[in-house]
């Protein structure tokens, strides 16, 4: 019942043998041992899962390996770098956004593909863009700031005017 | 030690960037599920749960489950071991099921798929018996139900006196006359209140993974909170050799509480060792509602007596705790009855609390351990008091509040209290005297305060170390949890303030019982406090021993030495560099001696526990030291209530808080903002909703939590510290945590009836509650207009 599965994975290509009803996040997790997403609920309402799937924000927990053939994959492992920190990576850190770091990784991943889709997005944009993606620690205030943040700095390097 | 010519605080005090964040942000930070692709061949758990909230099990047959292929080991009751400890529920049920979720039996399987498979082939009849859902009933000397005759004693506590069968304990507080209390009243005022059921609802579940060595111990890998608590713990249940449990702790994904319990570990152990492989077992998200802890479900009775002038003269509680059907109650309510003691001044207080079970989930620790649910009770009361004085909620604050140097009802003198400091910030900054401007529609503004306290329970034992290398870095190794409140960056700061180094220079090492030296865990606000103080003396040890060592080189007298930014400093000016203290190591010339060696780090030891309570006379709770020290906040709120749907937003949020000294005070910001958005949830959203005992909304999509939307706009949230340092605290630091939600709720509900004229007692101000208490409010008021 296994199959052969190609995937695009933070710009590289894995072949995987697995079952067809496997999620996305089990086979990320699991078989290409990509841990930054993470399993909160496994129901997709809590969003730590949450990729990247041809820009858009997808929670991985929802979607089956099938599902994802040929398209491009981003999970927070392919970002940034300890040297080269994305934007918002970097808004995290500086602006205290990360307290048990849970789900960073997922709210990470939906605000870069919020502010790819809207680079200007207001505060009420972001709050009505990552509502889907739950955080117990942080009261959510300090995890706007740094999207806020991040959103001028990129428009900054897109325009550096 | 180090003296104050030298020192100058650069490094405590200031916003130094979390240690965890640059893995956290990279997705490297490894949590306990993330280790899973370290154990080839490794086994995964599984749990057959009871739907019944009390029943006997009549037949439990394995056979079958047993005989399913890949399946390495099916357990049920009859494999636990006897012993039960208070650290953690009993691992599987064995005559009766006593709430609806408690497990039954466990497989262990080569995957999730077939351990699910092998737990459906498990046959199991019940029986089903009267069950007691309501902690008002259950606590009757003859309740419907008598949930388990042992719970409470299991814990083999002094204090347990069963008035009734499910009464667990009850605490006496009796300061004063309240009789003659409440015959000198001028007015007196009667209520009760409720909380609900809430979940913890950390975003990682539990989880644990369990290896069984060859030498016949086990190593465990584990969120749960206190690496020594579990080790402890798992040897003691299962007769293993203490020096062959080893248990290590990744980064935790929040806890409020929840982990203090070991709902995981026992389990997974169990299996581990019946299989002779490594077990995995995280709860899943349904576990985490059924079978994890939460948060006690309070009553409150209170009855409180006051002159005209606001002195409050007498004030009678009766509060009832419902641990659910919990091992590990906690027994008699005292610490939940403490939020009323630690805020006002209450010469005449009568006050009654109790411990009770029920046939529901399992409650605990949760944010502040019972202190929110009581001060619901409490901060509501005096805003009503208020308004039958016609006194505003502030004076009446101010009046009755308990000021530094006095004594609190139990007859604590209290050392430090900033309380009144936060609230009339707080009260300032929503303008609370200026009213609300109404728009048209269904909206309705109003705003509202209360404040809180919290006590910290003076317990446990931190111990810490730090390893000092001829470079000049430091590690720094201690065992208290990281569950995200910053701990391994508020302890690197400690470390790099004492050396006076730059934070760069500490590594911190955290949670390995086999690496790291003893402590409790983190709970009661005391991490700073507790471990912080045992770190900083082990700092002064290791520079004691290197300043010693400098003695001879320098020929200066100790005294005149200190150690600042990798430089020996002889009375103010540089000697030489520590580097040059250890001597260079050679494997067969200069191996021995006692002078300081290249290569091997200095080692310096603390040890830090809080003076312990003295024992209060069980007949009046009186005592000098009941608890250590207390941490206060307040809270300003204004909100809108939609008068034709009972919802309610919250439009803007100020909470000051008194941690005495911040250490990091960006991270105590995060304290007080995450606290205030979980209280949002327990305020207006969060309840356990059953049918029959059986929780039926146990999923994030049914149980919902704060999610951005219901925060206020992010300038509209002001999060202020106002610290009154304790003396004893590190550089004069309490503790930050539990006490961020205490004052939400009341504030919350305060701000309702200053909108609509509405008062609710009972939590939360759910849009359905909300909405059902303005039409019974329209149905009296037309009733009072038509007689």
């Amino acid at each position: 019942m296994k199959q052969r599965i190609e995937l695009n994975v933070n710009g590289k290509n894995y072949e995987v043998f697995v079952e067809p009803w496997r999620t996305l996040l089990e086979v990320l997790r699991e078989e290409l041992h990509l841990t930054g997403a993470k399993m909160g609920c496994d129901d997709g309402n809590c969003g730590a899962c949450t990729v990247a799937i041809d820009g858009k924000a997808i929670k991985s927990c929802l979607m089956l390996v099938p599902q994802a053939k040929g398209k491009k994959i981003l999970t927070v492992e392919g970002l940034g770098s300890e040297e080269n920190l994305h934007p918002l990576q970097q808004a995290f850190i500086d602006h205290f956004a990360v307290q048990c770091g849970f789900c960073t990784p997922g709210m990470i991943m939906s605000a870069k593909a919020l502010l790819d889709e809207k680079p200007d997005a207001t505060e009420e944009e972001i709050r009505r863009g990552l509502h889907g993606n739950i955080c117990r620690c942080t009261g959510y205030v300090k995890i706007v700031e740094a999207v806020e943040a991040a959103r001028d700095k990129l428009a900054q390097k897109s325009n550096p005017l | 030690m180090a003296k104050k010519e030298f020192s100058s605080i650069s490094v405590v005090g200031q916003n130094i960037t979390r240690v965890d964040a640059l893995d956290k942000v990279l997705g490297r930070a490894k949590f306990t599920a993330d280790l899973n692709r370290n154990f080839p061949g490794l086994l995964y758990t599984k749990v057959l749960r009871s739907p019944h909230a009390h029943a006997r099990i009549v037949k439990l047959d394995i056979s079958q489950a047993e005989k399913l292929p890949a399946v390495r080991a099916v357990v049920t009751g009859k494999d636990c071991p006897e012993k039960i400890s208070f650290r953690a529920p009993r691992i599987l049920a064995l005559k009766e099921v006593i709430w609806a979720g408690e497990g039954v039996a466990a497989v262990a399987a080569e995957s999730p798929e077939i351990a699910q498979e092998a737990v459906e082939l498990i046959q199991v009849e019940y029986e089903k018996l009267p069950a007691v859902f309501d902690a008002e009933e259950a606590m009757q000397p003859n309740p419907p139900a008598i949930v388990d005759r042992l719970l409470g004693q299991y814990r083999g506590s002094t204090q347990f006196t069963p008035e009734a069968p499910n009464v667990t304990g009850h605490f006496k507080l009796r300061a004063g006359d309240v009789e003659k209390g409440f015959a000198k009243a001028d007015i007196i005022l009667e209520n009760r209140f409720s909380t609900s059921r809430i979940s913890h609802s950390q975003l990682e579940p539990a989880s644990c993974i369990v290896r069984a060595e060859s030498d016949g111990g086990i190593t465990i890998w584990t969120n749960g909170q206190g690496v020594y608590v579990i080790k402890g713990l798992i040897s003691d249940l299962f007769g293993l050799a203490v020096g062959k449990v080893r248990v290590i702790n990744p980064y935790q994904g929040g806890s409020f509480g929840s982990r203090l319990r070991h709902y995981v570990e026992p389990l997974t152990t169990l299996l581990a060792l019946k299989a002779r492989g490594t077990v995995q077992f995280t709860y899943s998200r349904q576990e985490m509602y059924l079978a994890a802890s939460t948060r006690l479900p309070v009553v409150t009775y209170i009855k409180t007596g006051a002159k005209k002038d606001g002195t409050i003269v007498a004030q009678q509680m009766k509060i009832i705790v419902d641990n659910g059907a919990s091992y590990a109650a906690i027994q008699d309510g005292r610490m939940a009855a403490s939020g009323a003691v630690c805020v006002y001044r209450i010469a005449n207080f009568f006050m009654d609390s109790y411990g009770v079970n029920t046939n529901t989930p399992w409650a605990g620790a949760y944010r502040g351990l019972g202190t929110p649910q009581v001060a619901w009770a409490v901060e509501c009361q005096m805003d009503m008091l208020a308004e039958k004085l016609g006194m505003s909620p502030i004076e009446l604050r101010r009046k009755n509040v308990l000021r530094r140097g006095e004594k609190n009802a139990y007859g604590e003198i209290i050392e430090s209290i900033g309380v009144m400091d936060c609230l009339e910030k707080v009260a300032q900054e929503i303008k609370l005297e200026e009213p609300c401007v109404q728009e048209p529609g269904p909206w309705r503004k109003g705003k509202g305060v209360a404040m809180g306290g919290k006590q910290n329970t003076p317990r446990g034992r931190s111990e810490a170390e730090v390893l000092v290398h001829e470079d000049g870095t430091i590690e720094v190794l201690y065992s208290a949890d990281e569950q995200g409140m910053g701990s391994e960056t508020v302890m690197a700061q400690i470390a790099a303030e004492e050396f006076r180094i730059p934070i760069s220079q500490v590594r911190v090492r955290r949670g390995d019982t086999a690496v790291t030296p003893y402590d409790t865990f983190s709970a009661s606000s005391f991490t700073t406090y507790n471990t912080g103080n045992a770190l900083r003396m082990a700092c002064q040890d290791a520079i004691r021993q290197i300043l010693q060592a400098a003695t001879q080189k320098m020929e200066a007298p100790l005294d005149d030495l200190a150690l600042v930014n990798g430089k020996i400093m002889v009375k103010g000016s540089p000697g030489i560099a520590l580097a040059d203290l250890f001597e260079p190591f050679s494997m067969f010339t200069s191996q021995g001696g006692t002078s300081l060696k290249k290569g091997t780090p200095v080692r310096g030891r603390g040890v830090f526990a809080p003076t312990p309570a003295i024992p209060w006379d069980p007949e009046t709770g009186l005592t000098p030291k009941m608890w250590n020290w207390y941490q206060y906040n307040a809270c300003g709120v204004e909100l809108v209530v939609n008068i034709e749907t009972g919802e309610i937003k919250i439009l803007q949020g100020v909470f000051a808080a008194d941690m005495g000294f911040p250490i990091n005070p960006k991270m105590c910001e995060g304290q007080i903002e995450g606290g205030f958005g979980m209280a949002i949830g327990a305020s207006i959203m969060e309840e356990y909703i059953y049918e029959n005992g059986l929780m039926t909304n146990c999923s994030y999509g049914d149980y919902r939590i704060p999610t951005f939307r219901e925060m206020p706009l992010r300038r509209n949230v002001k999060a202020i510290l106002s610290p009154d340092p304790l003396p004893e605290g590190p550089w004069g630091a309490k503790g930050i945590g539990e006490g961020t939600m205490i004052a939400v709720a009341p504030a919350i509900a305060n701000a309702v009836y200053n909108a609509i004229g509405v008062r609710i007692k009972d939590l939360p101000l759910s849009a359905e509650r909300v909405l059902r208490r303005i039409k019974e409010k329209e149905k009296n008021d037309q009733d009072f207009l038509h007689n």
